[in-house]
This record gives C-alpha cells, structure tokens and sequence, in this order.
C-alpha cells in the first residue's frame, strides 16, 4: 500500500518557490531520509503534507486526498517539528495525560516503557526543562503514538548525542515495523543512514533524487589516484572531487575502473554533497 | 466527554494564576479596608456626654441610625449587594477582555500551535473549549468573590447597623443574584466576541478592532449627519449588546420601590433579549472558529 503519494505539490511563499512540482511516492513500511540545505523545501513540504499550509497539486496520506487540514488525519498521522511546540505553561505529567486523553491511539504500555527510558521529571514545568528535554519530552510522546505515519523534521534537535544515538537506534525501533512508514528531515546524515531504506535529496523546492539507499551506494563509489593520473580521472567527469597528499578522489559510476585507483564505498554526506553539492551540515 | 473533559481542563492550566486576578485586587482592596479599620482602632476614640453618659462617637452614630420598621433596610441591603455586584462585575468583564484578547494567539506566537493541530481534535472543540474554559473560570471566580463579599459585608453591616439592616440577608443575597446572573450571560458573550477578535487579528488584536470600529464609527455618524440617516452606530450597538444593567432590568424596571425585593423576578432574564444575547454569542463563537480554521500554520 502506498502511504504518501505527491503529484505536481507546489508551494509559493510570494514570488518565492518554496516546492516546484514535487512528485513523490512513498510506500508504507519505509523509513525514508530527506536531505536538502537549509531552505530547499523540507519543512515546507512536510507542512503541506499535514494539510497546514495551501498548496497547488495533490497530496494522497493512505490513499486518502488531503486538500486542506483535517483534524482526522491525525489519527493516522505525527508530526515532530524542528522547533519546540509543547506548551511551557504545562508540567511534563500534564502534557502525558493531555495527549493521552484526547489521542484515540495512544498506546499506554509503550508510553510507559518510554518514560522509563526517558527519564523526565513529571513534576517539572515544560518552560523549566532543557531545549533537549523538551525534545525528549516530544519525542517520547509523539511515539506513544499508534500512527501509521511519522514525519520527523529535525527531531533530535538540541539532544547530547548519547540520545541522539539511542533514539535512532532504540527508541525509534519501539515504534516501527513494517506497516509504518517514517519520513525524516535531519542535518544529522552519518547518524540515520544506517536505519534509512530510501533517501530524497531536495533542492530549491525540486526533488533531484528518490532512491533506495543501498541502491544508490551500490551503483556509486569514492575513487582516489594519484594525482599524476588526474587528468585521466577528470575526464571521466567525477563528482566531490577533492585533493589531499599527492592523491585526487571523487564519485564516480561504480562501472568505473581506474588502474592503481583505491575504491571505496560511498557514504550518505558523500552521496549528498555529490548530488547537491555545496555546504552541508553533519 | 474524556477529550472534551481534557481540553477545558488543559485551557484552565494555561491559563493559571490570570484567571486571579481579581481575587487578587479584591485582596488588595480587603487590605486597604482592613488597615483602614486598624488605624481607626488605634487611634483614640472622640467620646461624647450625652445625658450624664460617656459615649464614643461610632457608638452615638450606631444608635442613631432608625429601626427598620418600615422595611427600608430590606431595600438598603438589596441595593447595597447589588453595587458591590456591579463592581466584581467590572473585574470579570476586565479579566475576560484581558484573557480572551489572546486565546488565538499565543500558541501562534509560541509554536504551541503546531502542538495542538496535530492532535486529532475538531477544530470546533478546540475553540468551544478555549471559549467555555475561560467562561467557566471567570464565572467561578466571579461568583466565589460575589458569595464572599456577600458574606463579609452582610455579617458586618449586620452587626455594626442591626437597628437599620437588622438581618436582611435574604433581600441582600437577591440583590447580589439580580446582578451576577445578568453578568454570567454578559461575560459570555464578551468572551465570545473578544474571541472572535483575537481570530480576526493575530497581532495586536484589541487595539486594531478598536481603530477599525471607531474608523467606522466616525464613518456613519458623517453619513447620517450629512444625509440625515440613522444608520446604527457600532459603539452604540455593542454597548447596548454588553450592558449588564440593561440585561438585569429587563423591560419592567424592577429596581424601583415598591418592589418585593426577596426575590428577583426571574422573567427578566428568561426573555427575548437574553435568548438574542446567546444567539450573538453563538454567531461570535461560529465566525471566530472560522477565522481561526482558515489560519495557515507556519
């Protein structure tokens, strides 16, 4: 079953294009990673696919067309921004036994199990913890969640990386399994790619790449030569070139092969830098 | 029920320590009484001779007031409740402009928004319960002071004015009733209006909606000067939608003597006028919902 499918979704904030005809399809049971600079459309896109921002095109959430918000989609559907959203005038036991209560699928035995493991004092005022502990405090109950659909954007912001290591490893496995699908927005690239089975590379609101991650690294390689060869190797018009101590590497088409040249497999940031090019964060 | 029950109640807690602020200032105002009558205690008494006897001044006013035989001191008692009514009533309506004029906003200003709208709650619920938690609180405030003052002037003045007020409690409680109840309806539907102009506004809410109405108060009142017309001036029409003395009076002017004061007559409030003020709040709580819905969140 198909969990999220896009057609031509565009996005104009005034004259800026925020999202130019994005088509996309996202089959249930994946943990997708969406990668873009700042600003390429990320957040954008993921608002547009909770119904918050009007759009052109048309967005399908589990075959269903969402054209404007809808408090029902909700049931099938979390969202974790990339900014703090949990009101600081409520302590962490009131936010537990608000959501718990108004959210039909609020799953008790798992949200115990991640309050254990989260370790948040429920007496304390939300405005009084940490910018990491209110992430913690979102994460956890965002995953207490029985939804269909998750869309992280930026969730593992402000968290020391001893977490961030835990809920990609961990905690998110509480979660998932293969009938839900997971769509993340992270500048944290090295720490997700181990769990991801597909990436989207975006750019200037256009996606330029939808692949399975394994695919992608399997058809790519990091070749290095010496540089008295380099002429050889700029010709067969590499990607991320870069030189360092007598030796030039960059990616290349792993059909390609270079006599004396070292190979390696490519990594995700290698993979990004290579298709968008430019600063990136990790 | 169980999601209804959660949102008021989260609403409360959001709004905490603001919905006392009356209390608060009627606190101050108790405190200021309370040291008034310290200092008078301390301060030496003015005795008088009257007949051979010593006799302080408060002593002399307290036995010179009349005895009630007339039946003024039920009429005394109810006025008296009813004012001191009419000035918790001021601090309900004060309280409610100061907490409402923000409902739709905050969250916005705050990220919270995004924290609601992705819970799976009508919209509708969301803006009843906002509405309906803040009329709730104000009213159980409202009425706790109301009950309270009742309590503390009635003993008092029961005892410091006997011959007079003797115990008139019951006409006083009318009197306090006549009041609050109009106020309770009134409180509604400011909630609901000023609701609706923090949907319509998402900054600086109050200020633009009174610059837009007076803009179109000055507007028509040169059209019907100019062209004779009597188009109905905004101002006019809202104060005459949030007169609480209006509302209490009804349309027999029951504050006249002569009245039975053990009761207030109940008819004024189950008419008309009172069914067109919770039509009006209804409207202001379906347009705001509206403005509110049609927001895209950023």
């Amino acid at each position: 079953m198909t969990a999220i499918e896009i057609s031509r979704l565009t996005k104009n904030y005034g004259k800026f294009k925020a999202l130019d005809e994005v088509n996309l399809v996202l089959p249930e049971g994946r943990i997708v990673g969406l990668f873009g600079k700042n600003g390429a459309g990320k957040s954008t896109m993921m608002k547009c696919l909770l119904g918050f921002l009007k759009h052109k095109g048309e967005i399908k959430m589990m075959g269903k067309t969402l054209t404007e918000y809808k408090h029902n989609l909700f049931n099938e559907v979390a969202f974790i921004p990339d900014v703090s959203v949990i009101d600081d005038r409520l302590t962490v036991q009131q936010v537990i036994d608000y959501i718990s209560n108004i959210h039909p699928r609020w799953n008790h035995l798992r949200a115990k199990r991640l309050q254990e493991i989260s370790n948040l004092p429920l007496k304390k005022k939300v405005g009084k913890l940490s910018k990491g502990m209110k992430t913690k405090l979102y994460l956890m109950t965002t995953l207490s969640l029985d939804v269909s659909i998750l869309l992280l954007d930026e969730p593992t912001i402000g968290l020391d990386i001893a977490f961030r290591r835990e809920f990609f490893n961990t905690i998110l496995g509480e979660f998932y399994d293969d009938t839900k699908t997971i769509l993340i927005s992270t500048h944290q690239v090295e720490e997700v790619e181990h769990i991801l089975n597909d990436i989207i590379f975006i750019d200037e609101g256009r996606v330029i790449l939808h692949d399975g991650i394994e695919e992608l690294k399997n058809s790519h390689t990091i070749i290095t030569v010496p540089t008295d060869r380099e002429g050889a190797f700029l010709a067969l018009n590499p990607r991320l070139i870069t030189k360092k101590l007598g030796a030039v590497s960059g990616l290349v088409e792993k059909s390609v092969q270079i006599e004396g040249a070292e190979y390696r497999r490519p990594s995700l940031t290698d993979l990004f830098l290579a298709k968008v090019g430019g600063y990136y964060e990790n | 029920m169980k999601t209804n029950q959660a949102l008021i109640k989260k609403e409360v807690l959001v709004l905490g320590k603001r919905l006392l602020i009356p209390a608060w200032i009627v606190a101050a105002v108790y405190g200021m009484i309370l040291l008034g009558l310290l200092i008078s205690f301390l301060l030496p008494s003015h005795v008088m001779q009257i007949n051979g006897e010593s006799i302080t001044l408060e002593e002399a006013l307290r036995e010179s007031l009349p005895v009630d035989v007339t039946g003024q001191g039920r009429l005394i008692s109810y006025l008296f409740n009813y004012i001191i009514a009419i000035m918790a009533s001021v601090l309900l309506i004060g309280n409610i402009i100061l907490v409402s004029s923000n409902i739709f906003n905050v969250n916005k200003r705050s990220n919270y928004e995004l924290f609601h709208r992705t819970q799976p709650v009508s919209i509708w619920k969301i803006t009843a319960a906002k509405i309906a938690a803040i009329t709730l609180s104000n009213w159980v405030v409202f009425v706790g002071l109301c009950i309270f003052n009742y309590l503390v002037f009635n003993i008092f003045l029961s005892l410091e004015l006997r011959n007079l007020i003797s115990w008139n409690f019951w006409y006083g409680f009318s009197g306090m009733l006549h009041w609050v109840i109009p106020s309770l309806v009134i409180a509604f539907v400011s909630t609901a209006f000023i609701s609706l102009i923090s949907a319509l506004f998402q900054d600086s809410a109050l200020a633009k909606a009174a610059g837009i109405l007076a803009g179109f108060q000055v507007i028509i009142g040169i059209f019907n000067r100019i062209y004779g017309w009597s188009l109905p001036l905004p101002f006019i029409y809202l104060r005459s939608v949030f007169d609480i003395g209006r509302l209490a009076k009804g349309s027999s002017g029951l504050i006249s003597l002569g009245t039975d004061f053990s009761m207030p007559n109940w008819s004024f409030l189950f008419n008309w006028n009172t069914l067109l003020h919770l039509i009006v709040a209804a409207v202001f709580f379906v347009i705001a919902t509206y403005f509110y819905s049609i927001r895209e969140i950023k």
